[in-house]
């Protein structure tokens, strides 16, 4: 990784380097600042707001899903075997379920300073992992249940194009994690990975972070 | 410690859940759901106090546990059964965020040690 990088542009002092709201390469700007992670908590809470309401007529809470395009065929895909399969399997129907993993999005979307790719790298691949490998899955299982139920779900479809638009955003900050991560591994081993992964300070990550950060200027 | 006020907040919707869910057959004893809510209420506020600022990760395996009582309790599980699972998965993640999560851990706000500048 560390090979790949621009030569080290003017240096800089400490407290530039340390910033909190500080650039980081590969790009320039902060992947973990709150102008890049609002907009994601903000869609992430849109998806669960349109999850409830689908959830609100899985519990036959209300009459009929809002279907502009499909009509009435959102509740065919709602009310459909696979989505009751879901259900018995996981114990909650499959669109509460999807709320529960997008307000995951916003909760892991807001926890953590602007420079948590360096000072919480956990938290960072924890919503990486709730945002992309699942945003991914739940893309495909929208789109696949359309092609065996043989009916579509508008507000699925809107849900799915969320979480590949939550994909693209989050994927910044946790290529940047994983950077840092790995050129901490190179020079300090497991043992400062360990310790920078959960959020410790080591002589290592400190380095890795600066140069990240110069690298970025 | 916003985290920490959000577990308050759900411990008392557990305290709530039996009035709200009330059919027996197919909800949790309210007893259990009234230990359930003092458990997870006593821990976020807890957490508050410096020598058990963690004491908020112990809710995280009791969500756990909430899940799978809820899961395995009947098939399908009733409304009261989907509460509990939707509340346990929620305290999952709440349960994992550090007090004042928004600041960096404590290592990083101290002055640089001079350990740090031993390798620039």
């Amino acid at each position: 990784m560390g090979s790949d990088a621009p030569d080290s542009a003017a240096p800089a002092d400490e407290s530039e380097l340390d910033s909190i709201d500080a650039p980081v390469y590969p790009y320039d700007y902060n992947p973990s600042s709150w102008s890049q992670r609002i907009p994601i908590c903000v869609l992430a809470t849109v998806a669960a707001v349109i999850s409830v309401h689908l959830s609100l007529y899985q519990w036959k809470l209300i009459e009929t899903t809002w279907d502009p395009v499909f009509g009435d065929q959102s509740n065919k895909v709602l009310d459909s075997n696979v989505a009751k399969d879901m259900y018995r399997r996981i114990g909650i129907h499959d669109a509460a379920l999807g709320a529960l993993a997008y307000l995951g999005d916003c909760i892991f979307g807001l926890a953590g300073s602007t420079r948590r790719w360096q000072y919480r790298p956990w938290m960072v691949i924890l919503f990486g992992i709730d945002v992309i490998p699942l945003g991914i899955v739940s893309v495909i299982l929208v789109i696949a249940q359309a092609f065996v139920v043989g009916y579509w779900c508008f507000l699925c479809l809107v849900t799915a194009l969320i979480s590949l638009i939550l994909v693209y955003w989050a994927w910044d900050e946790v290529s940047v994690s994983i950077r840092y991560l790995w050129r901490v591994k190179k020079r300090g081993g497991w043992s400062a990975l360990w310790k920078v992964f959960w959020g410790g300070r080591h002589p290592v990550g400190v380095e890795v972070g600066r140069e990240m950060v110069r690298e970025a200027g | 410690m916003w985290s920490r006020v959000v577990e308050v907040m759900l411990a008392v919707w557990l305290a709530v859940s039996p009035y709200i869910f009330p059919n027996e057959d197919r909800s949790p004893s309210q007893w259990l759901l009234y230990g359930l809510a003092l458990l997870v209420g006593t821990l976020a506020a807890a957490s508050y106090w410096k020598p058990l600022a963690r004491a908020h990760l112990v809710i995280f395996p009791v969500a756990v546990g909430m899940y799978f009582w809820g899961r395995f309790s009947s098939t399908p599980p009733g409304p009261g059964y989907q509460n509990l699972i939707g509340v346990g998965f929620l305290l999952m993640m709440f349960s994992i965020i550090p007090n004042e999560c928004t600041r960096p851990p404590h290592s990083w706000r101290n002055p640089q040690p001079a350990s740090d500048r031993a390798i620039d």
